[in-house]
Formats: structure tokens, sequence, C-alpha cells
């Protein structure tokens, strides 16, 4: 630096010669497309093999069915917004403003509708495993409907913020038009700060809190008990906590640290800045591959799904009935309405 | 929400310049001036100056010669949008 740069200056910081920093996104414009469609490909049939397999037979779904249709179903809605997202990352938002009020709406209505029945499942196993109490018998199928009701309207109520507040504009500084949240100007950091946090809080600290003790408690009651699955139990319960944990985890430390920076909280420096928004994108990846995950770990994982699934592959022609009989999954499956509803929830996920 | 800008679906835009700025650069030197107005990515105005040879530099908003860029910046885009 020398002396014709600049006309005053009293040379005591050097707060003035930092370079503006750089508003190049390569790293999302390449990767984003890839994650997102890597997503979308194994997100979409697992799920839709979900409702496929649980929606013919809806007269005779047990609780857990019922909330792993309705987060397949979320989970579908999600991923059905992943294309729209790709392509934000690549050329901008190139639709309307309309269909950025939309999409981003569905995305954050599902997103939390899928976080919020995982949390359900984990209560409906808590209380029929440790209490002994089958919230949801079939006598009292209204209390079904109104759970996922309550479940559809708090996401739907969540989301109205960010269906307000939803639009496509043009940001100068990232040179491109995004489809976010926009605030007048005065008050956007405050504004963001709260949704940020609420977000936080009601999408992933409470029902992880939610979560842990249903599992914790749910194992202490396994490992009095004498039952003859318990170990297989406890590995899928593990893996079912421990995946939702790995997968939501680093994001949300993430944004922490995005919400730190921008309420100005840490200082601001380009390179850190730059990583944050890497990071941003690497661990949001993660959470999407939860929606792919979850229809492996609550409904494949299950005997009667598994056997539901058999059976809808024979009456499709895909496999025959006999091979059924010889594998003796027939017999299995009309045992099945025998069976107590404690063995259910241990069968139809744990 | 956690899916607000800067977040699952859309990267978060900022200001771009870090600390006040220089408070002046030589006239002769400027290449090019880029303003940036406030908006839901930076709350203020921001001037980046491209000097000759040096790359680009922040400039004091507040500086008299920053609000004389601002100035001309404003006569331009009026007369832009009238037409």
């Amino acid at each position: 630096m020398n002396d014709s740069d600049y006309m005053e200056y009293n040379g005591s910081n050097t707060c003035c010669f930092t370079p503006p920093c750089s508003r190049t996104h390569s790293f999302d414009q390449v990767l984003m497309p890839i994650f997102h469609s890597l997503v979308f490909m194994l997100g979409l049939p697992g799920n839709c093999l979900v409702m496929a397999v649980l929606l013919p037979c809806r007269g005779s779904l047990t609780s857990t069915d019922i909330f792993l249709l309705n987060l397949a179903v979320a989970d579908v809605l999600l991923v059905l917004t992943l294309p729209f997202w790709a392509v934000q990352a690549v050329h901008g938002w190139v639709f309307s403003q309309g269909t950025c009020k939309l999409v981003g709406s569905i995305f954050n209505i599902n997103f939390y509708a899928s976080i919020f029945f995982l949390v359900c499942i984990g209560g409906d196993r808590y209380f029929s495993i440790v209490h002994a109490v089958h919230v949801y018998r079939h006598s009292r199928a209204h209390l079904m409907l109104l759970t996922c009701a309550v479940v559809w309207v708090a996401c739907f109520l969540l989301t109205l913020p960010d269906f307000y507040y939803l639009s496509a504009w043009e940001d100068d500084r990232l040179n491109r038009t995004v489809c976010s949240k926009e605030f007048s100007i005065q008050h956007a950091r405050k504004w963001r700060g709260w949704l940020d946090g609420c977000s936080q809080v009601l999408g992933f600290l409470l029902p992880l809190v939610a979560m842990l003790f249903c599992y914790t408690s749910i194992i202490i009651t396994l490992r009095r008990s004498q039952g003859f699955h318990k170990h297989r139990a406890m590995r899928l319960i593990l893996s079912v906590v421990g995946v939702f944990f790995l997968c939501w985890t680093p994001y949300h430390l993430v944004q922490l640290l995005e919400t730190l920076i921008d309420q100005e909280v840490l200082t601001r420096d380009c390179a850190r800045e730059e990583g944050v928004d890497t990071a941003l994108s690497v661990t949001s990846f993660f959470g999407y591959l939860h929606c792919c995950l979850n229809p492996l770990l609550y409904a494949f994982v299950g005997v009667k799904f598994r056997g539901k699934l058999l059976e809808l592959l024979a009456r499709t022609g895909c496999i025959s009935r006999d091979l059924l009989r010889r594998k003796g999954c027939l017999p299995a499956l009309r045992r099945d309405s025998t069976w107590s509803e404690t063995t259910d929830a241990s069968n139809s996920g744990l | 929400m956690a899916v607000v800008q800067g977040s699952m679906t859309s990267r978060r835009g900022r200001c771009l310049c870090i600390g006040p700025g220089m408070p002046a650069v030589h006239p002769k030197r400027v290449a090019k001036v880029e303003i940036y107005g406030p908006s839901n990515s930076c709350d203020h105005i921001e001037v980046i100056v491209t000097l000759k040879g040096k790359g680009q530099k922040c400039l004091n908003n507040k500086s008299p010669q920053a609000w004389q860029m601002i100035q001309k910046f404003m006569k331009k885009s009026n007369k832009a949008q009238r037409k």
C-alpha cells in the first residue's frame, strides 16, 4: 500500500485496507445440484414405496403405521421442492414470486412435519412400551386423526411468517435473485435473529430433547424386561436417535454460528464467513439426507412392513405368491391381526 | 426457520465491507465505482472502488468522497428510471 492510494489516513489501524469479501459461490453452483439430485433420487422412491405399501390398507394400520404414512407424505413433498433449490443454486431464483412463496412454504411445512412425526412415533412407542398405555387404540381412531391434524396445523401455522415474508428479490450483493424472506431493511437483522432462533428451538432442540427422553426411557424399560427381540430393538433405537442426531446437529451448529455472525456477536472475517457458508451447504445435505433415511430406519426395518411390501409385490405380480408361501410370509401376515399392540410397536420399527 | 435465508434453501448475503473502509482514495486511481444500496443482506449503503492495478477497496460511506459518488450514482439511476 503506498501513499497514492489514499489521501487522509492516520495509519493507526489496518481496518481500512481490508478488501471487500468476494461474492463467488462456485461451490454452491457445482455441489448443490449434485446434492439435491442425489437426495431427490434416493428420497422419492423410498418414501413413495412406503406410501404405496401403507395406503391400500388404511383401515388396518397401527398408530406407528399412520405416523409413518404421514412422515412419508411430508418427506415426499419436501423432496419435491429440491429441484427448485437446485436451480436456484445455479441460476438464482428464475421462477415467479408466487412459486417462491408456494415452494418455500411447502418446504417449511414439510420440514417441520417430518421432524414432528418422528417425535410422534417416539412418543407413541414411549407410551406403549414404558407405560403399556395404547394411546391410539382402534376404538380411539378419532384421537389418531386429531393428533395428525394438530401436527399438520401446527406446521402450517409455524410456516405462516415464512409465507408472509418469502419473496423473490434481487440481492445485488450476491448478484442474483434469491427466494428467501425479505423484511423491512431496518428490522431485517432483528427479525432474522428471532425467526432463526425459533426455528432452531422448535425444529431441532425440542424434538431432539423429546426423542432423547422417549427413547432413553424405552431403553431403560427394555433393559429391565426379558423380551426376545431386546437387543435388536435396542440397536434400532440407537440407530434411529443416532442418525437423527448425526444428520441434523452439524447443520444446526453451523446455523447457530451463522446467526452469531449475522447478529454481530462474532467479529466479521471474510474467510470465516465463506467457510460457514460452505459448511452450511454441506451440512444441509445431511439434513436432507435424513428424509431418504426415514423409510429405511422406520419402515423397512419392521417385520410387518416387509410382509406388507412382499404382499404388494405379489399383488402387482412382481413376485409369485408361491414364493411368499414358501418363505412363510403369508401365515405371518395373518397372525398380525392377533398380535398385541406392544408387539406391533416393537415390530413395526423397534 | 431453519429454513430461513442463509439457510437450507438459500445462501445469505452479507455486507461486503468489513470495518469502516478507507476515508478517501486518489480520484485518479479509481477505475470503477460500485454502489450497493441498503437491503436485507446489509442495512447500509456500501461504496466499493476498484483501484487501477490495486484491486478493490471499500470506501467509508460517510466520507465526503463517498457521498459525492453516491449523489452522482443516484442522479444517474434517477435519470435511467425516468427514461
